[in-house]
Protein backbone atom coordinates (compact mmCIF):
# COMPACT_ATOMS: atom_id res chain seq x y z
CA UNK A 1 0.00 0.00 0.00
CA UNK A 2 1.13 3.71 -0.58
CA UNK A 3 0.70 6.34 1.73
CA UNK A 4 0.78 9.92 -0.11
CA UNK A 5 0.33 13.53 1.96
CA UNK A 6 -0.68 15.68 -0.72
CA UNK A 7 -0.08 19.40 1.62
CA UNK A 8 3.07 20.14 3.00
CA UNK A 9 4.09 23.97 2.61
CA UNK A 10 7.64 24.71 2.17
CA UNK A 11 8.32 28.29 1.58
CA UNK A 12 12.19 28.25 0.86
CA UNK A 13 13.14 28.48 -2.46
CA UNK A 14 16.06 25.96 -1.56
CA UNK A 15 15.80 22.91 -3.43
CA UNK A 16 17.96 21.27 -1.03
CA UNK A 17 15.84 21.70 1.62
CA UNK A 18 12.68 20.50 -0.42
CA UNK A 19 14.82 17.23 -0.85
CA UNK A 20 15.68 16.73 2.69
CA UNK A 21 11.95 17.20 3.47
CA UNK A 22 11.43 14.75 1.17
CA UNK A 23 13.65 11.81 2.27
CA UNK A 24 12.46 12.97 5.43
CA UNK A 25 9.16 12.02 4.93
CA UNK A 26 10.12 8.60 2.58
CA UNK A 27 11.63 7.80 5.99
CA UNK A 28 8.86 8.00 7.26
CA UNK A 29 6.75 6.15 4.94
CA UNK A 30 5.16 7.97 2.55
CA UNK A 31 5.74 7.35 -1.39
CA UNK A 32 5.05 10.57 -2.72
CA UNK A 33 4.13 14.33 -1.39
CA UNK A 34 2.34 17.31 -2.91
CA UNK A 35 4.24 20.55 -2.22
CA UNK A 36 3.03 23.71 -2.34
CA UNK A 37 6.42 26.35 -3.06
CA UNK A 38 7.07 29.10 -4.69
CA UNK A 39 10.29 27.24 -5.90
CA UNK A 40 9.96 27.18 -9.86
CA UNK A 41 11.91 24.22 -10.84
CA UNK A 42 10.55 21.07 -11.88
CA UNK A 43 9.59 18.72 -8.65
CA UNK A 44 9.18 15.19 -10.58
CA UNK A 45 12.73 14.81 -11.13
CA UNK A 46 14.27 14.95 -8.33
CA UNK A 47 13.69 11.40 -6.88
CA UNK A 48 12.54 8.25 -9.27
CA UNK A 49 11.53 6.20 -6.59
CA UNK A 50 9.60 9.27 -4.80
CA UNK A 51 6.67 11.20 -6.49
CA UNK A 52 6.44 14.43 -6.41
CA UNK A 53 3.73 16.98 -6.78
CA UNK A 54 3.80 20.87 -7.29
CA UNK A 55 0.52 22.06 -5.52
CA UNK A 56 -1.52 25.10 -5.48
CA UNK A 57 -4.43 25.95 -2.86
CA UNK A 58 -6.75 28.71 -4.00
CA UNK A 59 -8.82 30.81 -1.14
CA UNK A 60 -11.20 32.61 -3.40
CA UNK A 61 -13.00 35.50 -1.50
CA UNK A 62 -16.20 34.86 -3.64
CA UNK A 63 -17.08 31.92 -5.91
CA UNK A 64 -18.62 34.08 -8.75
CA UNK A 65 -14.90 34.11 -10.32
CA UNK A 66 -13.91 30.68 -9.66
CA UNK A 67 -13.95 29.04 -12.98
CA UNK A 68 -11.99 31.67 -14.33
CA UNK A 69 -9.30 31.77 -11.24
CA UNK A 70 -8.97 27.99 -12.01
CA UNK A 71 -8.51 28.13 -15.87
CA UNK A 72 -6.33 30.87 -15.80
CA UNK A 73 -4.02 28.92 -13.23
CA UNK A 74 -4.16 25.33 -13.26
CA UNK A 75 -1.40 24.85 -15.63
CA UNK A 76 1.24 25.81 -12.52
CA UNK A 77 0.26 22.98 -10.85
CA UNK A 78 -0.39 19.16 -10.51
CA UNK A 79 -2.61 19.13 -8.11
CA UNK A 80 -5.23 22.52 -7.86
CA UNK A 81 -7.37 22.58 -4.55
CA UNK A 82 -9.93 25.29 -3.47
CA UNK A 83 -10.08 26.37 0.18
CA UNK A 84 -13.48 25.76 0.76
CA UNK A 85 -13.81 28.79 3.27
CA UNK A 86 -17.43 29.26 2.50
CA UNK A 87 -20.61 27.03 1.04
CA UNK A 88 -20.76 28.33 -2.19
CA UNK A 89 -16.89 28.26 -2.89
CA UNK A 90 -16.97 24.59 -2.07
CA UNK A 91 -20.49 24.18 -3.97
CA UNK A 92 -18.83 25.59 -7.15
CA UNK A 93 -15.16 24.08 -6.56
CA UNK A 94 -17.42 20.51 -6.10
CA UNK A 95 -18.93 21.20 -9.76
CA UNK A 96 -15.48 22.88 -11.84
CA UNK A 97 -13.79 19.47 -13.13
CA UNK A 98 -10.25 20.91 -13.02
CA UNK A 99 -10.65 21.66 -9.59
CA UNK A 100 -8.81 18.10 -7.70
CA UNK A 101 -9.79 18.90 -4.13
CA UNK A 102 -11.81 20.98 -2.17
CA UNK A 103 -9.59 21.79 1.15
CA UNK A 104 -11.01 22.24 4.97
CA UNK A 105 -8.65 23.15 7.28
CA UNK A 106 -9.90 25.65 9.42
CA UNK A 107 -13.05 25.86 12.10
CA UNK A 108 -15.09 28.25 9.52
CA UNK A 109 -14.63 25.96 7.20
CA UNK A 110 -16.03 22.75 8.34
CA UNK A 111 -19.08 24.43 10.27
CA UNK A 112 -20.03 25.57 6.64
CA UNK A 113 -20.01 21.61 5.38
CA UNK A 114 -23.74 20.41 5.68
CA UNK A 115 -25.30 17.45 4.06
CA UNK A 116 -26.26 19.60 0.77
CA UNK A 117 -22.80 20.58 0.58
CA UNK A 118 -21.38 17.08 1.20
CA UNK A 119 -24.36 15.31 -1.11
CA UNK A 120 -23.52 17.61 -4.24
CA UNK A 121 -19.06 17.10 -3.62
CA UNK A 122 -20.22 12.47 -3.27
CA UNK A 123 -22.14 12.91 -6.59
CA UNK A 124 -19.24 14.54 -8.56
CA UNK A 125 -16.69 11.94 -6.61
CA UNK A 126 -14.73 15.17 -5.85
CA UNK A 127 -12.26 14.35 -2.94
CA UNK A 128 -12.65 16.28 0.37
CA UNK A 129 -9.03 17.01 1.96
CA UNK A 130 -9.54 17.16 5.96
CA UNK A 131 -5.79 18.86 6.52
CA UNK A 132 -5.06 18.04 10.54
CA UNK A 133 -2.28 20.72 10.84
CA UNK A 134 -5.16 22.82 13.21
CA UNK A 135 -4.90 19.88 15.63
CA UNK A 136 -1.02 20.18 16.46
CA UNK A 137 -1.06 23.81 16.28
CA UNK A 138 -3.88 25.04 18.17
CA UNK A 139 -4.41 24.52 22.06
CA UNK A 140 -7.23 24.76 24.20
CA UNK A 141 -10.70 26.21 23.79
CA UNK A 142 -9.21 26.85 19.99
CA UNK A 143 -8.55 23.06 19.34
CA UNK A 144 -11.72 21.62 21.33
CA UNK A 145 -13.73 23.81 19.27
CA UNK A 146 -12.14 22.93 16.06
CA UNK A 147 -12.71 19.22 17.37
CA UNK A 148 -16.04 19.60 17.14
CA UNK A 149 -16.46 21.51 14.04
CA UNK A 150 -14.51 18.89 12.32
CA UNK A 151 -15.99 15.94 14.06
CA UNK A 152 -19.67 16.99 12.72
CA UNK A 153 -18.40 17.55 9.42
CA UNK A 154 -16.90 14.68 9.31
CA UNK A 155 -20.39 12.95 10.21
CA UNK A 156 -22.01 14.68 7.09
CA UNK A 157 -19.38 13.65 4.74
CA UNK A 158 -19.46 9.68 6.18
CA UNK A 159 -23.12 9.87 5.54
CA UNK A 160 -23.14 10.95 2.29
CA UNK A 161 -20.20 8.49 1.21
CA UNK A 162 -17.64 10.91 0.17
CA UNK A 163 -14.31 10.46 -0.53
CA UNK A 164 -11.74 12.50 1.63
CA UNK A 165 -8.18 12.83 1.80
CA UNK A 166 -6.41 13.13 5.22
CA UNK A 167 -3.36 15.38 4.98
CA UNK A 168 -0.36 17.35 7.75
CA UNK A 169 -0.37 20.25 6.05
CA UNK A 170 2.79 20.60 7.56
CA UNK A 171 4.97 23.59 7.55
CA UNK A 172 8.06 22.04 8.42
CA UNK A 173 9.65 18.48 8.83
CA UNK A 174 8.51 18.21 12.42
CA UNK A 175 4.55 18.94 10.97
CA UNK A 176 5.14 16.18 9.19
CA UNK A 177 3.17 12.78 11.21
CA UNK A 178 3.72 8.86 9.74
CA UNK A 179 0.74 7.81 7.71
CA UNK A 180 -0.26 5.44 10.74
CA UNK A 181 0.00 8.36 13.23
CA UNK A 182 -1.91 10.52 10.82
CA UNK A 183 -4.56 8.33 10.58
CA UNK A 184 -4.91 7.81 14.45
CA UNK A 185 -4.70 11.96 14.89
CA UNK A 186 -8.15 11.47 12.82
CA UNK A 187 -9.45 9.60 15.77
CA UNK A 188 -9.74 13.46 17.44
CA UNK A 189 -12.29 14.25 14.44
CA UNK A 190 -14.36 11.04 15.13
CA UNK A 191 -12.94 9.29 11.88
CA UNK A 192 -13.49 5.64 12.23
CA UNK A 193 -10.04 4.24 12.02
CA UNK A 194 -10.91 2.24 8.61
CA UNK A 195 -12.06 5.31 6.47
CA UNK A 196 -9.08 7.21 8.37
CA UNK A 197 -6.80 4.52 6.81
CA UNK A 198 -8.75 4.99 3.24
CA UNK A 199 -8.21 8.54 3.68
CA UNK A 200 -4.55 8.03 3.82
CA UNK A 201 -3.85 5.01 1.14
CA UNK A 202 -6.65 4.19 -1.26
CA UNK A 203 -8.17 7.83 -1.36
CA UNK A 204 -5.10 9.57 -1.99
CA UNK A 205 -3.50 6.79 -4.41
CA UNK A 206 -6.30 6.74 -6.90
CA UNK A 207 -5.87 10.50 -7.19
CA UNK A 208 -2.02 10.16 -7.90
CA UNK A 209 -2.92 7.29 -10.42
CA UNK A 210 -5.33 9.74 -12.30
CA UNK A 211 -2.52 12.92 -11.97
CA UNK A 212 0.00 10.05 -13.59
CA UNK A 213 -2.34 9.12 -16.27
CA UNK A 214 -3.14 12.75 -17.62
CA UNK A 215 0.74 13.68 -17.15
CA UNK A 216 1.40 10.63 -18.93
CA UNK A 217 -1.19 11.53 -21.88
CA UNK A 218 0.07 15.28 -21.64
CA UNK A 219 3.60 14.47 -22.74
CA UNK A 220 2.50 11.91 -25.31
CA UNK A 221 0.90 14.88 -27.20
CA UNK A 222 3.79 16.91 -26.49
CA UNK A 223 6.18 14.61 -28.61
CA UNK B 1 -9.79 -9.52 39.55
CA UNK B 2 -9.61 -9.49 35.85
CA UNK B 3 -6.17 -9.50 34.28
CA UNK B 4 -6.02 -6.47 32.08
CA UNK B 5 -4.88 -6.78 28.56
CA UNK B 6 -2.36 -4.21 27.53
CA UNK B 7 -0.31 -3.06 24.44
CA UNK B 8 3.13 -1.50 24.46
CA UNK B 9 4.24 1.28 21.76
CA UNK B 10 7.59 1.23 20.78
CA UNK B 11 8.10 4.26 20.15
CA UNK B 12 11.31 6.52 18.03
CA UNK B 13 11.67 10.22 19.12
CA UNK B 14 12.64 11.76 16.03
CA UNK B 15 14.83 15.04 16.37
CA UNK B 16 17.92 16.94 15.95
CA UNK B 17 17.97 18.55 18.57
CA UNK B 18 19.08 17.51 21.98
CA UNK B 19 17.19 15.00 23.88
CA UNK B 20 14.87 16.11 26.87
CA UNK B 21 15.30 14.39 30.62
CA UNK B 22 12.75 11.44 31.17
CA UNK B 23 11.36 13.75 33.89
CA UNK B 24 10.34 16.27 31.58
CA UNK B 25 9.57 13.53 29.14
CA UNK B 26 6.68 12.03 31.67
CA UNK B 27 5.45 15.29 32.62
CA UNK B 28 4.72 16.37 29.11
CA UNK B 29 2.92 13.12 27.93
CA UNK B 30 0.78 13.42 31.67
CA UNK B 31 0.14 17.22 30.88
CA UNK B 32 -0.80 16.38 26.95
CA UNK B 33 -3.15 13.40 27.96
CA UNK B 34 -4.81 14.94 30.78
CA UNK B 35 -5.67 18.61 28.89
CA UNK B 36 -7.03 16.12 26.18
CA UNK B 37 -8.87 13.21 28.17
CA UNK B 38 -9.15 14.73 31.76
CA UNK B 39 -7.80 12.53 34.81
CA UNK B 40 -10.57 10.21 34.62
CA UNK B 41 -9.56 9.38 30.83
CA UNK B 42 -5.84 9.15 31.66
CA UNK B 43 -6.78 6.58 33.91
CA UNK B 44 -8.70 4.78 31.39
CA UNK B 45 -6.16 4.95 29.04
CA UNK B 46 -3.87 3.21 31.53
CA UNK B 47 -0.76 5.47 30.24
CA UNK B 48 2.84 4.44 31.87
CA UNK B 49 6.45 5.04 30.36
CA UNK B 50 8.01 1.09 30.38
CA UNK B 51 11.46 2.48 28.95
CA UNK B 52 12.80 5.69 28.12
CA UNK B 53 16.35 6.01 26.47
CA UNK B 54 17.50 9.58 25.92
CA UNK B 55 20.79 7.77 24.07
CA UNK B 56 18.92 6.16 21.63
CA UNK B 57 16.07 7.94 20.96
CA UNK B 58 13.40 5.50 21.73
CA UNK B 59 10.84 4.95 24.46
CA UNK B 60 8.44 2.01 25.09
CA UNK B 61 4.84 3.43 26.40
CA UNK B 62 1.99 1.15 27.70
CA UNK B 63 -1.38 1.33 27.62
CA UNK B 64 -4.75 -0.39 27.82
CA UNK B 65 -5.62 -2.74 24.95
CA UNK B 66 -8.53 -0.70 23.93
CA UNK B 67 -6.67 2.73 23.87
CA UNK B 68 -3.79 2.66 21.46
CA UNK B 69 -5.84 5.03 18.84
CA UNK B 70 -6.14 7.76 21.72
CA UNK B 71 -2.83 7.31 23.15
CA UNK B 72 -0.87 7.23 19.93
CA UNK B 73 -3.37 10.08 18.63
CA UNK B 74 -2.06 12.27 21.53
CA UNK B 75 1.67 11.56 20.63
CA UNK B 76 1.00 12.71 17.13
CA UNK B 77 -0.19 16.16 18.51
CA UNK B 78 3.10 16.53 20.57
CA UNK B 79 5.51 18.96 18.38
CA UNK B 80 7.51 20.00 21.87
CA UNK B 81 9.10 18.63 24.57
CA UNK B 82 10.37 21.40 26.71
CA UNK B 83 12.53 23.33 24.51
CA UNK B 84 13.47 20.30 22.13
CA UNK B 85 11.25 20.37 18.67
CA UNK B 86 10.53 16.23 17.93
CA UNK B 87 8.39 13.73 16.51
CA UNK B 88 7.20 10.54 18.22
CA UNK B 89 7.07 7.71 15.37
CA UNK B 90 5.06 4.61 16.61
CA UNK B 91 7.10 1.83 15.23
CA UNK B 92 4.99 -0.71 16.60
CA UNK B 93 2.66 -2.07 18.53
CA UNK B 94 2.81 -5.56 20.80
CA UNK B 95 0.86 -7.39 23.42
CA UNK B 96 4.42 -8.05 25.35
CA UNK B 97 7.51 -5.66 26.36
CA UNK B 98 9.79 -8.11 24.35
CA UNK B 99 8.24 -8.59 21.04
CA UNK B 100 7.83 -4.56 21.69
CA UNK B 101 11.63 -4.13 21.99
CA UNK B 102 12.02 -6.24 18.72
CA UNK B 103 10.91 -2.75 17.04
CA UNK B 104 13.84 -0.82 18.41
CA UNK B 105 16.49 -3.68 17.68
CA UNK B 106 19.40 -1.37 19.76
CA UNK B 107 17.22 -1.27 22.61
CA UNK B 108 17.89 -5.30 23.22
CA UNK B 109 21.50 -5.05 22.16
CA UNK B 110 22.40 -1.69 24.46
CA UNK B 111 21.03 -3.71 27.46
CA UNK B 112 23.44 -6.80 26.43
CA UNK B 113 26.06 -4.79 26.26
CA UNK B 114 25.76 -3.30 29.57
CA UNK B 115 25.66 -6.62 31.00
CA UNK B 116 28.91 -7.55 29.48
CA UNK B 117 30.53 -4.48 31.05
CA UNK B 118 29.25 -5.17 33.80
CA UNK B 119 30.62 -8.58 34.07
Amino acid sequence: MRAYDLHVQEESQNMNKIKGLCSFANALGFSGLAIETSNSLPLGHLDEHFLMFRRITLSPKNAARLRFIVKKRRKLADIFAIHGRTKPISLAAAIIPAVDLVMLRDHGDFVTVDSQVARVLAKQEKPVEICLRGLLSLSGPNRSRLMRAMASAVSCLLRADCLFILTSGAKTRYGIRSPRDLAALSYFANIPEDAALKGIYDNPSALVERLLKTRDSKNEVRE
Amino acid sequence: MMRLRQRYLAIRLLTEESMPSEERFRSVLWTELQNLYGELGVSKIGFWVIIYHPELKAAIIRCQHDQVRALRATLATITRVGSTSLIFHVVGVSGTIRKAKTFIPELSTHREKRRRKSQ
